[in-house]
């Protein structure tokens, strides 16, 4: 065992995340509860094969810097300063009322102004890393729910700052003096400084010649150091590490070395904020909760209940859609990582007793464990029930049963489809999971449900016992290809037709026996290229007969691709292919000369 | 207003069709409503088709004879466009196209003298073109005789240029006496 203890912890952990991750995925309770079970039974209080949780956990922060790096790198400088009032109004309210709350509460509890204060501040925060790879796993980071929790999360990361400079001056005053707070300012602006300056003249050069040496791992070396570098140098001036890495991202957000870093840091990132996960879940002190069950749980309970009413009300002042409320409070529910530093820090400085703390570790990295579970009770419950007693599908439920056509997906391609059924008066019922999509539809009487259409519950209750099609117009091409075999499972007298994502997908949905299904940009990049046709001088039928052949060939062609699956066969064919389709054009064109010269003019 | 409706599915490849066209959209008054150009997909828009058949006092319908016939979208113009309603009794216009006159100008690829009994084509250019005809008097229309210039693509640049002078010439005394027969 001591020969190669690194390796064997590392052999721990992937082993409990392989074997319990896709475990709870399959019974839909999310990867995090997933990680989390895992760190609990490999802990300390489980089986306690691994027992320096602490370093673990510090090591595995990393994780989350490297998340918020990531989402930096999705959104641009301009994108961010729109966002500002989202981020100031929804972040600092949240943090502001929550916080008072728990202030009155931790006073009538007895604490100190102190150490309620301290307390109150950090159970305010949520957890960056639950309610990201919540949205993340949900698909729903980049809906008008996702932006809000976001900005909600960005405003707690920047709220930690003062927050981390007070507890100081709370505890010994010599530790805290006026010049201290002021050089500490002027550290954190000059470091600022340092890495917008940097960011912006230095990296993309380095990066540059990087890149001309080809060399893939020093790629992966230099952006690790980056990240690393500016995370340190953010810590060692009293800043959070992960808004750090975010600056760093958002500065590079505009780099043409943008989409390889995502490549090459993603995987860095999946696995570190699973670490984290498990360390949160190594580090839950179950002997507390076994001493005093009923006082942890009822904090807990507390907590989350707090945080989902402020929550509620902030969704309300922002005028979100009711549908919307339970997910964005649900998301940002639950205690944050934060408040271990915070509190950690407190403890040292003898501010807050150890007797104080410990409790409120246990009920905070248990009130992380109640976010999946809360968002299952969401998906199952409370969505469905949006989407059935809203108002304007409640009046017609029974009308709601019979219609004749169910469409998955009302993105840009649903909405055309369901346009024209709707324009023909054919009734049809949609399902997305995107809430804002379907507040909008609602507003035009389409009958719209929440939810994920992989669920055959979702489809039943969406009346698909008695619909006679289904479309399926969902953008993701595994997603179509799930809800198709759900649905030739469970609902078998539907005809399925679908939107093909490329010939590839279309293939795939023939095996499934799908036949209706349309390539999903082919008609449009033919309309496309047949106005290029005009622009070069064809006449309009002309050009449009010409798109005609094209279509009759790449149908044929897809025929016979179909059939010759291997993929050296289908390179070999489609170069064949269109030395054909040029055979075709040609005889055609000669066939018009003709027709034109010798005949009728 | 002139309306000249112009069915030709390749324009660009008829010498013949588009020097006269050219030539003709010179004339005063005259509008040109090309439909393969404007209909490449056979969906017409029949309002829009509709309302200048009511601004014209003058339609001309110019095409090659295809198979003896009308091109395609000329026929599915008449279809749909040519509607029981719009020229036949319409409450608010009354027959719409009442009093206009109109006349066939046509292409075709044989000689003139192979257009009647016992020529290759048995018939005359005129029995080919009774459906039109007899189309135009229905809806109330004047209908004369029909201008045609044979092996169109054998013509010389000076009998396209006589043909083009004799159609302009042609229009534009019909549109007088429509005019006339208008006061």
């Amino acid at each position: 065992m001591n020969e190669h203890p690194l390796l064997i912890n590392i052999l721990i952990y992937l082993l409990s995340a392989v074997i319990a991750v896709p475990l709870f995925k399959k019974m839909g309770l999310g990867s995090v509860l997933g990680y989390l079970v895992a760190g609990a039974v490999i802990g300390p209080w489980g089986l306690a094969l691994i027992t320096n949780v602490e370093d673990i956990l510090h090591f595995a922060e990393f994780g989350v810097v490297l998340l918020l790096f990531l989402i930096g790198l999705e959104l641009e400088p301009k994108r961010l300063w729109e966002m500002r009032r989202q981020i100031v109004g929804m972040g600092g309210g949240q943090v502001i009322l929550t916080s008072i709350l728990f202030y009155i509460i931790a006073l009538w509890l007895g604490l100190n102004w102190s150490s309620a204060l301290i307390i109150a501040m950090s159970l305010s925060l949520s957890s960056t890393a639950i309610a990201l790879q919540t949205l993340n796993e949900k698909n729903l980071l980049t809906t008008q729910t996702g932006h809000s929790a976001f900005s909600v999360l960005l405003f707690q990361d920047l709220a930690v700052i003062p927050m981390m400079a007070i507890i100081p001056l709370m505890g010994d005053s010599q530790l805290g003096n006026n010049s201290d707070l002021l050089s500490a300012i002027a550290e954190v602006i000059g470091v600022i400084a340092l890495v917008i300056v940097g960011g912006h003249y230095l990296t993309e050069p380095i990066f540059k010649i990087i890149a001309r040496t080809h060399m893939r791992e020093i790629f992966i070396a230099f952006s690790l150091l980056l990240i690393i570098a500016i995370a340190l140098l953010m810590d060692k001036v009293g800043m959070s590490m992960a808004l750090g890495s975010f600056l760093a991202g958002v500065l590079l957000a505009k780099s043409e070395f943008r989409h390889e870093l995502e490549v090459e840091i993603d995987p860095f990132k999946g696995l570190l904020m699973g670490l984290f996960f498990i360390a949160i879940g190594m580090s839950i002190n179950f002997g507390l909760l076994i001493e005093q069950p009923l006082f942890i749980l009822s904090l807990v309970m507390l907590l989350v209940l707090v945080k989902l009413c402020v929550l509620i009300v902030i969704a309300r002042l922002f005028a979100f859609s009711t549908s919307q409320y339970p997910l964005f409070a649900i998301v940002l529910s639950q205690g944050g990582e934060f408040a271990f530093v915070l509190f950690t820090l407190a403890g040292d400085m003898e501010i807050i007793s150890p007797q104080v703390i410990e409790p409120l570790i246990v009920v905070v990295a248990l009130s992380m464990a109640v976010t999946p579970l809360l968002m299952l009770l969401n998906d199952y419950f409370i969505q469905p029930g949006f989407a059935q007693f809203s108002p304007i599908a409640d009046h017609d439920i029974l009308e709601n049963m019979n219609h004749p056509v169910i469409i998955a997906g009302f993105g840009r391609f649903g909405r055309v489809v369901g346009r024209l059924l709707h324009a023909n008066n054919i009734r049809t019922t949609i399902l997305d999971h995107e809430p804002d999509m379907i507040d909008d539809a609602r507003v035009y009487g389409y009958k719209v449900f929440y939810g994920d259409a992989r669920k055959s519950a979702l489809l039943h209750s969406a009346g698909a016992d008695s619909a006679k099609i289904m479309i399926v117009c969902v953008d993701e091409p595994q997603m179509a290809l799930d809800i198709i075999d759900m649905a030739k499972k469970h609902f078998p007298h539907l005809t399925i037709l679908s939107r093909a994502y490329d010939m590839g997908h279309a293939f795939d949905l023939l095996d499934r026996g799908v036949n209706l299904f349309q390539r999903e940009m082919l008609s449009s990049a033919m309309v496309l290229g047949e106005k290029a046709l005009l622009e070069l001088g064809y006449g309009a039928y002309e050009a449009h007969h010409a798109t005609n052949i094209f279509s009759d060939h790449d149908r044929s062609l897809f025929q016979q691709l179909y059939q010759t699956d291997a993929l050296e066969k289908r390179i070999s064919i489609s170069r064949q292919a269109r030395d054909e389709l040029a055979k075709v054009l040609a005889g055609d064109q000669e066939e018009q000369n003709r027709r034109n010269n010798e005949d009728w003019e | 207003m002139i309306l000249i409706v112009f069915s030709h599915p390749y324009p660009h490849r008829s010498h013949a069709n588009k020097t006269i066209l050219d030539g003709v959209s010179q004339t005063e008054h005259v509008i040109i409503d090309d439909l393969y150009q404007k209909y490449p997909d056979f969906h017409i828009n029949i309002s829009q088709e509709q309302s200048l058949l009511r601004q014209a006092k003058l339609i001309i319908f110019q095409f090659p004879l295809y198979c003896y016939n009308v091109p395609a979208l000329l026929k599915q113009w008449q279809e749909v466009v040519l509607t029981r309603q719009f020229s036949l009794d319409n409450e608010a216009h009354g027959r719409a196209l009442q009093g206009k006159s109109t006349m066939a100008v046509v292409t075709t690829g044989h000689k003139h003298r192979s257009y009647q009994q016992g020529g290759d084509d048995n018939y005359s250019l005129d029995d080919f073109l009774r459906p039109l005809e007899q189309l135009s008097v229905h809806c109330g229309m004047h209908y004369h005789s029909p201008l045609a210039l044979h092996q169109a693509h054998r013509a010389t640049e000076t009998e396209l240029t006589q043909f083009t002078q004799l159609y302009s010439q042609r229009i534009e005394d019909l549109y007088r006496q429509a005019g006339q027969s208008d006061e």
